[in-house]
């Protein structure tokens, strides 16, 4: 188990993209809530220390999708995720346009599209996290950044 | 920075969400150090119940007594041992016995060895180097043949042309009762049969020479049967000999009185007649 400081810290340094994940699945604010307390819970109660910032990041993120989807598969969840959400979250159009069109693609499309896009992971590295296989995550990515070529047009990277 | 970047930007964790999320670890923290200490205590609990009960059982069981050797010249000395052949209690049946007995240390020693160490005191040998001295054994136990077995590869007991026989559980108690040793109390028992007017009080300070020859006066107590195995059933006696000097048959007895002395047994009377 890791202290209470090391938990209030990783809140601190990873709450964003926690927050930022949930967003990519879940529609109502209590869900949020729910599942960032049972990712940051599970960091507390991880005994293993990390052998890096870099490890330590992606475990999290594993944990985080993995709490969403768990979330979802519940009985009386819906998978859709509020589009509502992105005219709360952004004030610029262009950028609601955006979170709109990723927030619509299948799950599996959003994960490798933002962990790409937004984290800067590589799809070696996706493969890794998500426990798929490297071309798995390139066909994702494809699929994905033809789907958001066709909503925003060709130059929306 | 791309516009996925500048879109998600924005998505923040809420202060709100984060105080929330710490509040609810500094709860579950504290809970699960509590249930941890907890267990911490019931755990160290239980272990000190599991050594107590076991440390009781097998204190129980060390000191409760399974066997019996009653060992009678004129001192009758008995021993208790418990199940792992060990001397746990060790009494005087007669005053030269208790004198004996309260001048050795025998507990804990393993029986063959307080044979020899309760052959070797001072008193004991004056006892045994009177002319025709008896040491009877008389072995009380469940595996009475390897204690019987035992007795007789015990030094003392070569030395002094021992003899062993051996009784049932009930017999020793009713021998304790009587304040007699087991040894004694078979002797006890065969003068009674015979007619002999006898105390156990004037049984416990002769000598078993001395009862000895008593039986044998007796016109009764030469009739085969002995008194003891027809009138008591649990008594499973026999006499085992481990020693030359006793069987008069075998041609070089030192003396009758040595030679019928305990002809008291199933077995030697029968082989005597």
């Amino acid at each position: 188990m890791k202290t209470e400081e090391e938990a209030t810290r990783a809140v601190e340094i990873y709450g964003d993209m926690v927050r930022r994940l949930c967003v990519l699945h879940l529609k109502n604010r209590q869900d949020t809530e729910d599942v960032f307390q049972t990712v940051f819970l599970k960091y507390l109660l991880h005994d293993a220390p990390f052998a890096s910032k870099e490890h330590e990041k992606a475990w999290l993120v594993r944990v985080t999708v993995n709490a969403c989807r768990d979330v979802l598969r519940s009985f009386f969840r819906k998978s859709s995720v509020s589009l509502e959400l992105a005219e709360e979250l952004s004030a610029e159009e262009e950028d609601r346009e955006v979170l709109r069109a990723v927030l619509e693609l299948p799950p599996k499309y959003k994960d490798a599209v933002y962990l790409h896009y937004y984290e800067g992971y590589s799809a070696a590295e996706i493969g890794k996290i998500l426990q798929k296989k490297e071309n798995t995550v390139y066909t994702w990515l494809a699929r994905g950044r033809e789907i958001l070529r066709q909503r925003l047009g060709g130059d929306w990277e | 920075m791309n516009r996925i970047q500048k879109a998600f930007s924005p998505v923040q964790a809420e202060t709100e969400l984060k105080e929330k999320t710490v509040e609810f670890l500094h709860i579950q923290a504290a809970r699960k150090s509590g249930a941890a200490k907890r267990f911490r205590v019931y755990a160290a609990a239980c272990a000190a119940l599991v050594v107590l009960v076991a440390g009781i059982i097998f204190y129980g069981v060390y000191t409760t007594p399974v066997s019996y050797i009653s060992i009678d010249v004129n001192p009758s000395v008995e021993l208790e041992l418990n199940l792992f052949d060990r001397v746990i209690a060790w009494n005087g049946y007669n005053d030269d016995g208790e004198a004996i007995a309260q001048g050795l240390d025998l507990y804990n020693m393993p029986y063959t060895q307080a044979v020899d160490t309760l052959l070797q005191d001072s008193q004991m040998e004056q006892c045994l180097a009177k002319e025709g001295a008896q040491l009877v054994f008389t072995v009380s136990s469940d595996k009475e043949e390897e204690l019987t077995a035992g007795i007789e590869s015990c030094q003392g007991y070569i030395l002094h042309h021992g003899t062993c026989t051996s009784a049932g559980t009930e017999e020793v108690h009713e021998a304790h009762e009587l304040g007699l040793s087991m040894g004694r109390y078979r002797v006890y028992l065969e003068l009674q049969q015979a007619g002999v007017e006898i105390t156990p009080e004037e049984c416990q300070n002769l000598t078993m020479r001395e009862l000895m020859d008593l039986l044998e006066e007796t016109p009764s107590s030469s009739n085969g049967e002995s008194a003891a195995s027809s009138s008591d059933s649990t008594a499973s006696s026999s006499t085992m000999s481990g020693s030359s000097h006793h069987g008069e048959e075998n041609g070089h007895g030192n003396g009758t009185g040595n030679g019928d002395g305990y002809q008291w047994g199933k077995h030697s009377s029968s082989g005597h007649e």
